[in-house]
């Protein structure tokens, strides 16, 4: 169902500068929606004009079919959790939680009882009497977590919020909100640049340039179905390289250039299309030279623990191949061939993109 | 790592030249010569009695710590909006205001002393003890507008819209989650803004007038007749007055921070 509705709102900070034009954005009830982009695409400014920061120039922000355009942001009950935490630093936790239920003249009891119960959420039990000086940053970003939710807000709105926690707490904290915003099913809006973030907690990723959608979908639609070169390149397929259709057969796309073949699957571009190409490190293979496929020389190899990267030099130009194996089977200097699983390879019709 | 002993030593020696005097001060307001003399002869309290039993310095030490205080918090009252809109907004002319704000540092407080009594003599005529009030005022403003906006500045903004986003309209915000982190800022601003009023001399020795003088003016009226332990006296006195003070401030709010951050 739908939940909250972005229309064709035009925002920006300076007067004749819009960083959104005519944007439309529907986010369903329970979902968690991915902003995804570069710096600069506009996702924050989306995320800042929801919670009411930013009013928008034209267009309306609908929350279950009510007007929120004009709504201050204070009298909006959306939950806000910032990269830098934004805790209050002369609180402690347990008055930093309790501070918008005091905003709202919640009865003392009931604070406590609730508040409570946000710590145990995030399991901070014991942490109430802290400053937030006192706690590491993954108990901070709890703590933020628990001051947001335990305002039971109708939306939750969260910028970057794991950007500042090292690699390893990152990967916990993330299945950890996955799991409250499952347990609330609160609807929520995650704004990220890091695409591997946005697929692993996204019900539906919503990628964004330039102030306008590029692509959105389900995490699986965006990997594996970019829909445009700036998609393909956000999503990983770094390798890159135009080619020209040549023909079909059957479900099967064959390119050409410079007298190689390379096949992708589907997408209805008729022979002579001019197209480029791209292909994720690890959706090529290396073999032994002969058979079918670019032939290449290896320029260098590189050993990441459970994968190997190579470096190949082809007419088609410099490619990278990642292979899942744990000990180089080619060496600098080797004749090789480079084949791609058709499946996997992305083709978009040239001049709509550079 | 420990420094090396020559640094020690010019630690040492710049510790000396910057206490030697008050030393000397000191030691020189026991003596019981008449005339300010270095060593002293003897050894009374006569002239801290005496002191503290002149009207005309107990009157004008009550004059400058009510000055200072009154132009101090109405300095704060006006400078932490100042820094409040110099520091979270942008508009057009922002750093010319800046810029205009830091003027009174900048400018000689001789030429500031002698137009505000230009200005208090030809257009706005008002008793000796208000406009003394309004010209310290205008000095302290842009020490205030200075310290609150360095606080402000380290203050993340995302701070306070947290605390709008959980209900509070901006002006709660702003008494409810700014203020209190300014804590240290104000602090610094009182301690700095009291200290230069209490030891300003040029605007004061123009705005001062019959009957309501400032203590370093007083102190230099003094000086110019008599040439004795008096003022030796009354400088060591003022010397722990500042020394209680600042122990005072930092027993109960902690200057460390105050000073430090």
């Amino acid at each position: 169902m739908e939940y909250l509705r972005l229309a064709r709102v035009t925002v920006g900070y300076r007067k004749g500068e819009p960083i959104l034009s005519d944007f439309d954005l529907v986010v369903r009830e329970g979902e968690l929606v991915s902003l995804l982009g570069p710096s600069g695409c506009g996702k924050t400014t989306t995320l800042r004009t929801i919670a009411g920061f930013l009013f928008p120039w034209r267009g309306k922000v609908l929350l279950k079919d009510k007007d929120y355009t004009r709504v201050p942001p204070h009298r909006r009950n959306f939950g806000l959790v910032y990269q830098n935490y934004a805790l209050f630093p002369h609180l402690s936790v347990f008055e930093n939680v309790a501070f918008g239920l005091r905003m709202r003249r919640v009865p003392r009891e009931e604070i406590r009882r609730r508040v409570q119960e946000a710590l145990r959420l995030v399991s901070l039990e014991g942490f109430e009497r802290r400053l937030p000086g006192q706690l590491s940053g993954g108990q901070r970003q709890r703590v933020a977590l628990a001051r947001a939710l335990v305002m039971r807000p109708e939306l939750l709105l969260l910028d970057e919020p794991l950007s500042n926690l090292d690699a390893k707490l990152r990967a916990g904290m993330r299945t950890e909100l996955k799991r409250i915003q499952q347990e609330l099913s609160v609807t929520a809006i995650y704004v990220t640049h890091d695409q591997a973030e946005a697929m692993a907690l996204s019900d539906r990723v919503v990628l964004m340039r330039s102030g306008r959608i590029e692509q959105e979908g389900t995490p699986r639609e965006l990997y594996f179905r970019p829909a445009t070169p700036f998609v393909a390149d956000f999503m990983g397929f770094t390798n890159r390289f135009t080619a020209t259709v040549e023909s079909r057969e059957g479900e099967e796309l064959v390119l050409q250039k410079g007298g190689i073949r390379i096949r992708a699957r589907e997408k209805d571009l008729p022979p002579g299309t001019e197209v480029t190409v791209a292909i994720r490190p690890s959706s090529l293979r290396l073999s032994s030279p002969g058979g079918e496929g670019i032939p290449a020389r290896l320029v260098s190899c590189a050993f990441q623990g459970e994968s190997v990267q190579y470096v190949v030099e082809t007419e088609l130009g410099e490619l990278m191949v990642v292979h899942p194996e744990s000990t180089p089977r080619f060496s600098p200097g080797d004749e090789v061939v480079v084949r791609a699983v058709p499946e996997e390879v992305a083709v978009f019709p040239r001049k709509e993109d550079a | 790592m420990r420094a090396p002993r020559s640094a020690l030593v010019v630690l040492f020696l710049t510790l000396l030249f910057l206490l030697g005097p008050f030393v000397i001060l000191f030691w020189a307001s026991f003596g019981t010569r008449a005339s300010l003399a270095f060593p002293p002869e003897g050894f009374t309290v006569y002239w801290f009695k005496k002191v503290l039993g002149m009207r005309m310095f107990v009157d004008s030490f009550r004059v400058s710590v009510l000055l200072a205080l009154s132009s101090t918090v109405a300095a704060l009252a006006l400078g932490i909006p100042a820094a409040y809109a110099l520091v979270r907004s942008s508009f057009p002319g922002k750093s010319l205001l800046e810029l205009f704000f830091t003027s009174p540092i900048i400018v000689p407080g001789l030429v500031l002393g002698f137009s505000l009594l230009q200005f208090f003599t030809a257009v706005a005529r008002c008793p000796v003890a208000s406009r003394l009030f309004l010209g310290h005022m205008v000095i302290l403003f842009p020490y205030t507008v200075r310290v609150i906006s360095a606080s402000l500045r380290n203050f993340d903004p995302t701070v306070e819209e947290a605390a709008v986003s959980l209900g509070a309209p901006r002006w709660l915000a702003f008494f409810r989650v700014v203020l209190p982190n300014l804590r240290a800022g104000i602090m610094a601003a009182f301690i700095l803004a009291f200290i230069t009023s209490f030891n300003n001399v040029p605007v004061s020795l123009f705005l001062s007038g019959p009957g309501v003088t400032t203590l370093p003016i007083q102190m230099l009226t003094y000086m110019e007749y008599y040439y004795d332990p008096t003022i030796a006296a009354l400088s060591t006195l003022l010397i722990f007055f500042t020394v209680v003070i600042i122990q005072l401030v930092e027993k109960t709010l902690g200057l460390s921070t105050t000073l430090g951050g």
